[in-house]
């Protein structure tokens, strides 16, 4: 019954994807309803940027998404038909490379109705089944790379603040910066006393953090809801949007840093599903199109 | 999905999560007979909380003009839009709440405002429910042309959306107190509590990229002092205090009796299914009781009458608690009212405030004889 169902959401999926023109080849074939996916050894260093020439010796693997329709709030039809995956590792380091069609690329979320683009990795052992495929379970955490559009853009261009989306904005002053460069710039201007007037950051919330040092977020859940940031921050990765594609590469080391993070070995295999978020439909959170659980196969 | 008696809709309703009631509920009465918009207790709000970056369009307190006022622009009709039509039964209501209204997969009905919607706090001013062109208008109670504020915080629901909302649980209600906090921590942006708190009152930070929301000022209520925007009420139109259910209520705490002996104090849209803890005054002077039903609840023609009893000098007990509003900055647990005076108590017991019914009055003839001048009353 769920495979009919799967199947009928595909369909219409593939109904809206017709008014989109000149797709390339390999997205016109049917995509595979289950990840498989296999992380080919490369020599080192890792490609870093999404055009490296290394990625075009790895094999692609175009994978169905579907709504996600488990957790509330739920998100019923996809917003985009399938995500393009490869994978590569050099014994160190692992990366994936997701790419799929966006129209308009998502990237500021400053004002309360932008929401950004952005991709998803889930890595869970081997075994995993449909229950961890929701974002893991207590006794099987999950690891999860989260590339952010939002991220990407203040690393490119410097942190988005008010004056991004508000350009014209006035404002008297803030406390308790009296006499500060107008406006304030983050972080510089705010030394630590002056940060309880920017609650989230004083907090210590990774995502009020205004110096970012990668566009890809490293977390664990363990059930939906739970998701947070690991203490090692050590993935990195990059997107570039260009003619109405996203292409961005994610990466972790093979090896945890941190407990409950999924080690990768060499010659192993993992269960995988992914995941892409597009701004302008308001996805977030849960809101979101994913894949099925398939498999990761990790090169000897 | 479980299912919680709220008192205010007479019935059980749905909502995500079981019914657990805080230890005590904090709780407001708003006297909107006296509230004259002056907007101390927006900016006393606003230079507490809200003067940071990224915060500068957020109101955790707005005094707005009904029947044309709201901030964000129309939170109010839109919401009750989505709600369709709300009807009673007496003191049952037979409608949908905004959870039993739930479209198919969400938690809550709601909308996300648009910038725009933030950008004219004061719209509607002032203006009367209908223009005044006409003498008919003049010499009249109630009125046919009216307006009234009505100021507004985070209710401090009972069952509130933002907190059934959120898929992280980032909003929590607090057991000792039933103040509802957003964890600056534990937030991630999704903004599904703005989306579905129907009074607006949780705001995106433009700078933080999490939400915020009002705190009640915990940090002042946990010693024993009313929140800021209470204190420093110019109007003392604000009776801050804890609220019981009514099977529990108790004729000596300012709030019950204000709410449940007296039925003065009105929810603020009980049809929503939150059981808000701010209570309304309603205005005496609106000629159109229907309005004010749609947005206190059935209960609206005995609380005006019997607000009128107390100002016709008919009602010292009801007098007395009006009184103290904003006298002390303590949270007054208890009252009486006797010989003339109404006075407060703190949990221990002690007296904080006490007020005279009746202002003492002096009254001086008009000629002075020992400055050789006549007195003129100056203010």
């Amino acid at each position: 019954m769920a495979a009919q169902k799967i199947t009928r959401r595909q369909a219409l999926a593939g109904l809206a994807a017709l008014g989109t023109a000149a797709l390339p080849a390999v997205a016109q074939a049917q995509p595979s309803q289950q990840p498989d996916v296999r992380a080919v050894r490369v020599p080192s260093p890792l490609p870093a940027e999404p055009e490296a020439a290394v990625w075009a010796r790895v094999p692609p693997a175009e994978i169905a998404l579907i709504g996600q329709a488990m957790v509330l709030p739920t998100k019923m039809r996809p917003s985009v038909r399938s995500v393009r995956v490869r994978s590569c590792h050099d014994g160190e380091r692992v990366a994936f490379l997701l790419e799929w069609d966006d129209p308009r690329a998502d990237r500021r979320t400053v004002k309360t109705r932008e929401f950004k683009d952005g991709c998803g990795v889930m890595l869970l052992p081997q075994g995993a089944g449909a229950t961890e495929w929701m974002m893991g379970t207590p006794k099987m955490p999950v690891t999860v790379l989260h590339w952010r559009a939002d991220w990407q853009l203040d690393l490119d261009q410097g942190f988005q603040d008010v004056e991004a989306a508000f350009p014209n904005l006035a404002f008297d002053f803030y406390p308790p910066l009296v006499g500060a460069q107008h406006p304030p710039k983050l972080p510089e201007a705010y030394p630590r006393e002056a940060r309880r007037w920017l609650p989230g950051w004083y907090a210590g919330n990774p995502l009020s953090q205004p110096r970012k040092t990668s566009p890809v977020e490293k977390l664990v859940a363990q059930g939906a809801g739970t998701l947070e940031q690991l203490p090692t921050q050590n993935a990195t990765g990059k997107g570039v949007w260009k003619d109405g594609r996203w292409r961005v590469v994610l990466s972790k080391p093979l090896r945890a840093a941190d407990a409950r993070e999924i080690t990768l070995t060499p010659g192993g295999t993992y269960a995988v599903a992914f995941a892409v978020w597009q701004g302008i439909a308001g996805d977030r959170g849960a809101r979101k199109s994913i894949t099925l659980l398939g498999r990761l196969r990790v090169e000897p | 999905m479980p299912k919680v008696y709220n008192w205010q809709i007479g019935r059980e309703m749905d909502y995500p999560f079981e019914g657990r009631r805080p230890h005590r509920q904090a709780a407001a009465v708003f006297d909107t007979n006296k509230c004259i918009a002056c907007q101390t207790c927006t900016m006393a709000c606003k230079t507490t909380w809200t003067s940071g970056k990224g915060q500068e369009y957020m109101f955790w307190n707005n005094v707005e003009t009904k029947p044309w006022g709201s901030y964000p622009l129309a939170w109010d009709v839109r919401v009750l839009e989505m709600l369709g039509p709300q009807a009673w039964e007496g003191n049952v209501y037979r409608g949908r709440t905004l959870f039993e209204a739930a479209p198919g997969g969400e938690r809550a009905v709601g909308y996300l405002p648009e910038d725009l919607d933030y950008a004219y706090p004061n719209r509607g001013e002032d203006e009367t429910n209908v223009p005044i062109t006409e003498e008919r208008f003049y010499l009249r109670l109630p009125h046919d042309a009216w307006f009234f504020y009505l100021p507004r915080i985070c209710n401090h629901c009972t069952y509130p959306a933002c907190l059934a909302s959120c898929p992280r649980t980032a909003i929590y209600k607090r057991p000792e107190d039933g103040i509802v906090l957003l964890d600056q921590q534990r937030c991630r942006g999704y903004r599904e509590c703005v989306k579905n708190c129907p009074f607006k009152k949780v705001f995106y930070n433009h700078t933080t990229r999490v939400s915020e929301k009002c705190v009640l000022c915990f940090p002042a209520v946990e010693r024993g002092i009313q929140p800021r925007c209470m204190r420093n009420c110019i109007g003392k139109i604000r009776t801050f205090g804890f609220v019981s259910t009514p099977d529990r209520a108790r004729a000596d705490n300012p709030v019950d009796f204000l709410v449940h002996v007296r039925k003065v104090a009105l929810p603020l849209l009980p049809q929503l299914g939150l059981e808000a803890n701010v209570y309304y005054i309603p205005p005496v002077h609106v000629g159109n009781v229907r309005f004010l039903q749609m947005l206190f609840g059935p209960g609206v023609e005995p609380a005006v009458a019997a607000y009128r009893r107390a100002m016709e000098g008919k009602d010292d007990e009801l007098l007395g608690v009006l009184l103290l509003a904003v006298s002390t900055d303590r949270i007054v647990h208890r009252f009486q009212v006797r010989r003339g005076q109404a006075y407060g108590y703190d949990e221990r017991g002690e007296e904080v405030v006490r007020v005279p019914l009746q202002e003492p009055t002096m009254v001086r003839p008009a000629y002075d004889p020992q400055h050789r001048a006549y007195r003129h009353n100056v203010t």
